[in-house]
C-alpha cells in the first residue's frame, strides 16, 4: 500500500511524528529513532478532529540546525568587529520569533473515533492544522457524505469519542472513588526554579564585562538554587503534583548546567595549563572563549526562563 | 525495529569516539547484510539507508586497514 505524506512533521532528536494518507485511512506514525509505532484511522470512522490553540514550546531538529549554524558563524567570524552585534541581533530576533510562534501560533490536535481519542503530535502549528484540515475534509466528506445544514443543533446531544464506562459499584456499597487531583502547572518550587533561571540570565547579562568574585559567588548560589528547584520539580512531577512541561524544562536546564560546567572546566584547563583543580575566575574571565560562553549561557538561560514563565501562565485546563 | 536506521547511525555516531568505528563499522556491515530482507518502515519502503550504511562502513574499514598497514610497514622498515 502506498502512502502520501500529509502536512505536518514533528522532528525531535529522538522522537518524531508524522501523518500519512492511504486511499481509505490515515496512518499516524510515531518514530522513536529505531522503532516506529503505527495507528490507523479509517476515514469512515472519524467522528471529529479538534484543533485547540495553545502554547507549544517544541525545539525541532530544524531549530537545532539553525542554532548550530549560528554558533558555527560565531566561532568562524568571531574576530570581525561587526559580527557580535549582528549575531546578537539575529539571535534575539530568532528567539523572539520562536517564542511568538510557540506561544501565539501553536495548537494541539486530537482525532476522535467511536472507540478512540488520539493526539496528533505532528500538528502543532496553526498553519499546519489549516493545511491538514483543508486536505482531509474533502476526503472525509467523500466517504461520510455532507452534513445537513442544521448539523450544529443535531450534534449538540450526540457525544463524540469513546464513552466513559460506568464504574461497577462495590458489593454492598455505593461510594464513588475519589478523583485524583489534577496536576498543576506551577508550584512554589517551580516558581523558585524559574526565578533562578531568569536571575542567572540577568546576572550574566549585567556582569558580562565585570565579573568579580562576589558576582561569581552569587552565580554559584543561583546554580545551587536551580539544581535544588529541579530536584523538587522531579519529585513533584513523580507524585503527580506538577505537569510534564515544567519537568522537561528542568531536564533541559540541568543538561545546560552540566554541559557548561564541562566546557568551563576545559576552558580553565586551557587557560591555566592544568595548574590547579579549581579555576581562577579572573584568569578564566580574561580568556577569549569565556565571554562567548557566558553570552551563550545567559541567552539560553533567558530562553528557558521565558519558557518557564509561559508554562506557568498556561491555564491548567489547557495542558495535558 | 528499523534495522536500516540502526545500520546507518551506528558507523556515523561512532565517529564521535573514532576508535569505536573499529567495531561499529564491521557491525554495521554485518547488520546491513543480515537484515537486508527484513521488513522496512511502512511509509518509506526503500533501502537507501542500508546502501549508505554499507558504503560508510566499507570506507571506515578501508581507512582502518590502510592505517594499520601503514603503521606495520613503518615498524618493519625501522626494524631493518
Amino acid at each position: 500500500m502506498s502512502y502520501r505524506k500529509l502536512p505536518g512533521h514533528r522532528r525531535g532528536l529522538l522522537y518524531s511524528a508524522s501523518l500519512w494518507l492511504a486511499p481509505d485511512h490515515i496512518l499516524a506514525v510515531k518514530s522513536l529513532r529505531f522503532r516506529e509505532e503505527y495507528q490507523r484511522f479509517y476515514l469512515r470512522d472519524i467522528q471529529a478532529i479538534v484543533v485547540a490553540t495553545r502554547p507549544r514550546f517544541h525545539l525541532s531538529t530544524r531549530a537545532g540546525a539553525i542554532g548550530a549554524l549560528w554558533l558555527a558563524v560565531l566561532i568562524a567570524l568571531n574576530r570581525a568587529p561587526w559580527v557580535p552585534a549582528l549575531l546578537s541581533a539575529a539571535a534575539i530576533a530568532l528567539v523572539l520569533a520562536w517564542f511568538y510562534v510557540s506561544y501565539a501560533r501553536s495548537c494541539s490536535c486530537r482525532i476522535y473515533t467511536a472507540v478512540s481519542r488520539a493526539e496528533l503530535p505532528s500538528i502543532y502549528r496553526t498553519w499546519t492544522a489549516r493545511r491538514f484540515l483543508a486536505e482531509l475534509e474533502p476526503l472525509i466528506r467523500q466517504v461520510q457524505g455532507v452534513l445537513p445544514a442544521d448539523w450544529a443543533e443535531r450534534i449538540e446531544d450526540r457525544p463524540i469519542g469513546p464513552q466513559p464506562k460506568a464504574a461497577p459499584l462495590p458489593a454492598g456499597g455505593s461510594i464513588a472513588p475519589a478523583a485524583a487531583p489534577a496536576a498543576r502547572s506551577r508550584t512554589p518550587a517551580s516558581d523558585i526554579f524559574v526565578a533562578s533561571l531568569l536571575g542567572g540570565a540577568a546576572l550574566q547579562f549585567f556582569a558580562l564585562h565585570s565579573m568579580t568574585r562576589f558576582v561569581e559567588w552569587i552565580w554559584y548560589a543561583l546554580a545551587f538554587i536551580e539544581i535544588a528547584g529541579a530536584v523538587a520539580i522531579f519529585v513533584q512531577y513523580h507524585r503527580g503534583i506538577l505537569r510534564v512541561g515544567i519537568e522537561r524544562l528542568a531536564i533541559a536546564a540541568l543538561i545546560l548546567t552540566g554541559v557548561l560546567y564541562y566546557v568551563r572546566q576545559i576552558l580553565a584547563g586551557v587557560a591555566m595549563g592544568n595548574r590547579t583543580a579549581l579555576p581562577d575566575f579572573a584568569m578564566l574571565a580574561a580568556f577569549p572563549g569565556s565571554l562567548m560562553l557566558r553570552q551563550v549561557n545567559a541567552g539560553i538561560s533567558l530562553v528557558l526562563g521565558l519558557v518557564g514563565v509561559a508554562l506557568a501562565l498556561i491555564p491548567e485546563s489547557d495542558t495535558p | 525495529m528499523l534495522y536500516d536506521s540502526m545500520a546507518l547511525i551506528l558507523p556515523l555516531v561512532s565517529l564521535l569516539v573514532y576508535p569505536l568505528t573499529l567495531i561499529a563499522a564491521p557491525a554495521s556491515l554485518v547488520l546491513s547484510t543480515v537484515a537486508w530482507s527484513r521488513p522496512l518502515s511502512l511509509v518509506r519502503p526503500n533501502r537507501w539507508r542500508f546502501v549508505a550504511a554499507i558504503l560508510i562502513s566499507l570506507t571506515e574499514i578501508c581507512l582502518w586497514t590502510l592505517g594499520i598497514v601503514y603503521l606495520l610497514s613503518g615498524r618493519f622498515r625501522e626494524a631493518r
